[in-house]
């Protein structure tokens, strides 16, 4: 446990510091606990998503950094693109079986931004309504089938 | 002044029974160890826990210093309550100062105690509780009776103004309310700061006030205490988010970062080479191993994600490893709770084997010189042989090289550190070299290993006395003897050949494992000598790099590169082919 709250200790201050463009921290949401952050996100300009705002919420279990974050779309504005479902899950390798311990909650950010960036067409993906329906709360708990390996 | 000091005598009790070697004592001990102990309860004590310490006379309170931290154990929730009894036994003038654990008397109840201050932290932080109202009165006046600055980092509360409950006080109590994570309640250290009340007699004022200028003689007192009731900075893992915010200063101060782990961020222990040359800890890549393992994948190097090789996996980096050894012995008691593989007891064999590590080309020289002056060298190098060949019997039959190792280490380092040492406290030394190995020795010995030195041992403890007797010269050779001398057996031209041929090998053995070792690496040795297979010249002596072959034979460089050159890749000792991607460097 002492191990996770210093790594992202470092995370926080790092992201703080020097954070990558178009990306902030919520500071109000670390305080009350850091195992969960909020992280504000701009849409890069120009690509389809510029000028929109999203929110991304960070949970990062006791295993982490071994164990990837659980990450998602909160907020009013979940964008539409085919990786990302309507309830805010992303499909996104990293977060699951390709996560990598050396990974930080900045190279995520900056993996969801390049992923939003090289949409070509905004529109949901093709079994939204499904999936939607029927996932967990956690997306780590679906297994995930990547239909796209241009991201 | 500190009212709390030993030299005053205050009886501290406690209500709770307390864990083995944190006693309530602990905290007035003279002993500064005993006292930077402090104090713990037993584990299955739950809050409240009252601590009440005793004076022997009516004191005015000015400020009371807490620190609630012990190990990872914090006492959070804390009260202070006082009591002020009509008449009291002054145990200073009356009688002697008995135990400083007062039997309380049997009136003695809480009912009785005001409470004047209470305090709840939300994380570890030093405790202090002021009372604003106290002015200090003759002779308790100027700097010597102001308690020390506060660290910033303290966490202040004052004390209510409740005259009596404040400036005549007997008992103190301490009541620990709350604890982090339901954990034991603990107090590292309770000083009371203030100054005899006004209605104490004179006689008994004057009494303290002696003792607190012998206490001031020594000008060290004031420092010791200071340095004792600051809290402990080198807090690092904060648990509230709020802290870290504040930062980077906050938490690990001083660390350079090339000794963190670069994924956890934690004090290496035992730092490991990646193939993409990044260092982390040997526990990081265990954790990561098995989380790759669920997803059914091999090891793999967590930067590049490539699965390890034979030829590209994690190595040791002992070079990284000694300079954070060496940074933890000498700032180590200001980091607090870092994970190490140097510790108390092992200190003084890291220690040993820094300098046997140095001392090794001297060692080999004082070996050479050594030689000719001992009288029975060629008794001394009977006794070797034969010692030798016990050492390759028990490596045959044991067949596992790491038990065979430690043993050679810690006669190895005997070995050096005798030598450099005079010459009849060499003797001593190595007469104790049986008796005390395994305490010396790495940390993991085993008790195979004692047992072998015994058996060792057992041909010359007989006569031992007799030879003493007889000459010390004769004594010291024939102990020494007993001690794998291996470098100046070398150069012994009198061996006799089969005695030699094995000698060698075992020797280059030894060497090789015994470095190993040392740099906590984990070489399987097998038959490896630490010699270059082709040109046999050892390691030591051409102070040419060597490299591991597949077949774990060791080639140096020039010889290496010589067979590159001719496109014949085969190793010299067991004919086997390799290829130049499978050759490793081996640092001795």
């Amino acid at each position: 446990m002492a191990s996770m709250q210093k790594r992202l200790q470092k995370e926080l201050l790092a992201l703080q510091k020097d954070p990558p463009p178009g990306v902030r921290v919520d500071e109000a949401s670390v305080t009350k606990s850091l195992s969960t952050w909020q992280v504000d996100m701009d849409g890069a300009p120009g690509t389809l998503f510029e000028g929109e705002k999203f929110q991304l919420l960070f949970k990062f279990g006791p295993r982490y950094p071994f164990d990837s974050p659980q990450v998602v779309f909160t907020g009013p504005n979940i964008p539409v693109h085919p990786h990302v479902y309507s309830n805010g899950h992303i499909c996104l390798s990293i977060l699951t079986e390709d996560w990598s311990p050396a990974l930080s909650v900045q190279s995520v950010c900056l993996s969801i931004i390049s992923m939003l960036s090289s949409c070509k067409e905004k529109k949901r993906p093709p079994d939204n309504n499904f999936y939607v329906r029927t996932c967990s709360k956690n997306p780590k708990k679906t297994k995930w089938w990547y239909h796209d390996d241009s991201v | 002044m500190d009212l709390s000091h030993p030299a005053l005598h205050p009886r501290i009790h406690c209500d709770k029974v307390s864990a083995d070697g944190y006693d309530i004592t602990n905290l007035v001990s003279a002993d500064l160890r005993v006292r930077a102990r402090g104090f713990r309860a037993e584990y299955f004590i739950k809050p409240p826990v009252n601590v009440i310490l005793s004076f022997p006379f009516h004191i005015h309170i000015h400020r009371i210093d807490i620190d609630p931290c012990v190990g990872s154990n914090v006492s959070l929730g804390l009260q202070i309550l006082t009591h002020s009894a009509t008449s009291i036994e002054n145990w200073l003038v009356d009688s002697k100062p008995g135990s400083t654990c007062a039997s309380l008397n049997s009136t003695f109840n809480p009912e009785t105690f005001n409470l004047v201050g209470k305090a709840f932290l939300e994380e570890r932080k030093f405790l202090c509780f002021k009372n604003n109202r106290y002015s200090p009165r003759r002779p308790f006046v100027g700097k010597d009776f102001t308690p020390g600055t506060l660290d910033g980092n303290a966490y202040i509360s004052n004390l209510w103004q409740k005259s009596p409950a404040l400036s005549r006080v007997s008992h103190l109590m301490v009541r620990i309310v709350r604890t982090q994570n339901a954990s034991i309640p603990v107090l590292r250290s309770v000083r009371v700061y203030g100054q005899p009340s006004a209605t104490c007699d004179k006689e008994v004022i004057s009494l303290v006030y002696q003792i607190s200028q012998s206490l001031k003689s020594p000008p060290n007192e004031s420092t010791t205490i200071s340095v004792q009731s600051p809290p402990s900075k080198e807090e690092k893992v904060q648990d509230t988010a709020r802290t870290l915010l504040k930062g980077p200063s906050e938490e690990s101060p001083g660390i350079p970062l090339e000794y963190l782990d670069e994924i956890t961020h934690e004090l290496m222990a035992l730092p490991m080479m990646l193939p993409s040359g990044h260092s982390v800890d040997q526990s990081t890549l265990d954790k990561h191993s098995q989380s790759e393992e669920v997803w059914g994948r091999p090891p793999s190097d967590p930067f590049t994600g490539v699965p390890y090789t034979r030829s590209s996996h994690p190595i040791p980096n002992t070079a990284l490893k000694v300079r954070i050894d060496k940074f933890l012995l000498q700032e180590g008691k200001h980091l607090g709770n870092v994970g190490r593989t140097v510790g108390r007891r092992t200190r003084s064999t890291a220690h040993t084997l820094a300098t046997a590590n140095q001392n090794t080309s001297h060692t080999e020289t004082a070996h050479i010189q050594q030689a000719p002056s001992t009288s029975n060298a060629v008794l001394s190098s009977a006794q070797v042989s034969k010692c030798h060949i016990n050492i390759s019997n028990s490596a045959s039959t044991s067949n596992h090289a790491p038990k065979v190792s430690e043993l050679d280490t810690s006669q190895c380092i005997k070995d050096s550190s005798g030598q450099s040492e005079n010459k009849a406290k060499r003797y001593s030394n190595v007469h104790a070299c049986a008796e005390t190995s395994d305490l010396r020795g790495p940390c993991r010995k085993r008790p195979k290993v004692t047992q072998d030195i015994q058996t060792k041992c057992k041909p010359y403890s007989g006569s031992h006395e007799e030879a003493l007797s007889q000459s010390l010269d004769a004594a010291l050779a024939r102990t020494l003897g007993s001690i794998p001398a291996f470098k100046r057996r070398r150069k012994e031209p009198t061996l006799g050949q089969v005695a030699a041929s094995s000698l060698v090998n075992e020797d280059n053995n030894k060497l090789h494992i015994n470095k190993g070792i040392h740099g906590n690496m984990t070489v399987t040795a097998g038959a490896t000598g630490s010699s270059c297979c082709k040109c046999s010249s050892p390691a030591a002596q051409n102070s040419c790099n060597l490299l591991q072959l597949p077949c774990l034979h060791l080639m140096c460089r020039r010889c290496l590169l010589q067979v590159q050159q001719d496109r014949v890749l085969i190793c010299t000792l067991c004919q086997k082919t390799f290829q130049t991607g499978d050759v490793v460097n081996v640092h001795l």
